[in-house]
């Protein structure tokens, strides 16, 4: 099917962005996971049902969209940790050209 | 209980006059003044607090306002952030300036007028005879003019949290009016922006094992200080800061 081709090149994607990431390992190999188990389930359908079944959930379909959630609340607290990182390297610069200015009072 | 130790003081009988009392041994004592948009009082607290120390410092957080133009023409040290970053960053650039200056005691005080600055000396000379090296103003001991149940209701919940988090039993850990000696000033790194700091602040007081003394303070809630004090609501955010303030290095 055309759509099983669309797919495998999306998680193909996702596989070059896990390598081109490897620095970050702990993230890359959760993506390279993640892409894997996507093209184990989009050849193989059946596999998704089995496996929802056995966890509980009644449709294949369902269970991805489960997990689904679960990675994309991952990733946005990854985003949000990252952009904190990043708050705290800003403040860093801002208070050192603040202390390298310090306006003192007339006739200090 | 956390190793941290704390004391109560009890309010001396007779206040403080303001210009004849020095400072405890003739230590530096650097007052900072944390702002953002209080061009309306800035110039009466900086006047205020110059009463009591000569050094006064007001970092200006990304103001739009002349809130740094008032604090320089009242006589103030002013160190400017380009832009807000927030409470607990602009505190953190006061206390690297102070130290810098060469303070031997730092007062971080707020902005909006709430505080007494008639009670930093007497927070500096308990602060010296408790031998402490953190003095905390306690407003439920001393006075809070104009407190709403409300806020009331969130400070005891802040109470509650820090109490069951840090094993320590502070009786006001958000007050703005804190007293720091220099040896503890140059211990404690706040890292949270923005009001995470306070809580923050005191899980590194006990982590440093560095003794608190608590010392009654008056703070006077206005209408002005109530519209620019924090919402109930920013107390999940600051539980989320708390949080997530762990995972960011």
């Amino acid at each position: 099917m055309i759509i099983q081709f669309i797919l495998t090149a999306g998680v193909c994607f996702c596989l070059l962005y896990a390598f081109n990431q490897i620095k970050r390992w702990p993230v890359s190999f959760v993506i390279a996971l993640v892409a894997v188990a996507g093209l184990i389930f989009i050849w193989y359908p059946g596999l998704a049902n089995s496996l929802a079944v056995w966890v509980g959930v009644s449709r294949g379909a369902d269970l991805l969209f489960y997990i689904w959630i679960i990675i994309s609340m991952f990733m946005i607290l990854n985003l949000h940790i990252r952009n904190r990182s990043l708050d705290r390297k800003i403040s860093t610069i801002l208070r050192e050209i603040a202390l390298a200015k310090p306006q003192r009072p007339d006739g200090d | 209980m956390s190793s941290s130790s704390i004391s109560n003081r009890l309010a001396p009988d007779t206040c403080h006059s303001g210009q004849d009392a020095g400072a405890p041994n003739g230590k530096i004592i650097w007052i900072v003044i944390t702002a953002y948009q209080e061009a309306q009082t800035i110039e009466q607290v900086v006047r205020d607090a110059l009463r009591e120390s000569p050094y006064v410092a007001v970092i200006d957080d990304g103001s739009d306002d002349n809130t740094a133009q008032k604090a320089h023409d009242a006589g103030a040290h002013v160190l400017r952030h380009l832009f807000n970053l927030g409470q607990g960053a602009a505190l953190q650039t006061g206390i690297s300036f102070a130290l810098a200056e060469g303070a031997d005691l730092i007062v971080t005080m707020d902005a909006d007028g709430q505080h007494d600055p008639a009670d930093i000396r007497r927070m500096a000379h308990e602060l010296e005879a408790a031998q402490a090296d953190v003095a905390l103003g306690n407003r439920f001991s001393g006075q809070a003019i104009g407190i709403s149940w409300r806020r009331r209701m969130i400070l005891k919940c802040a109470w509650f949290l820090i109490r069951i988090t840090s094993g320590v039993a502070v009786s006001d850990s958000q007050i703005g009016l804190r007293l720091f000696s220099a040896h503890a000033a140059r211990k404690l790194t706040i890292r949270q922006h923005r009001m995470a700091y306070a809580s923050e602040l005191i899980h590194q007081i006990v982590r440093l094992k560095l003794k608190i003394v608590e010392i009654p303070v008056s703070v006077t809630y206005t209408d002005y200080s109530i519209k620019k004090g924090q919402s109930g609501f920013n107390s999940i955010n600051i539980l989320i800061d708390l949080i997530v303030g762990k995972f960011v290095k």
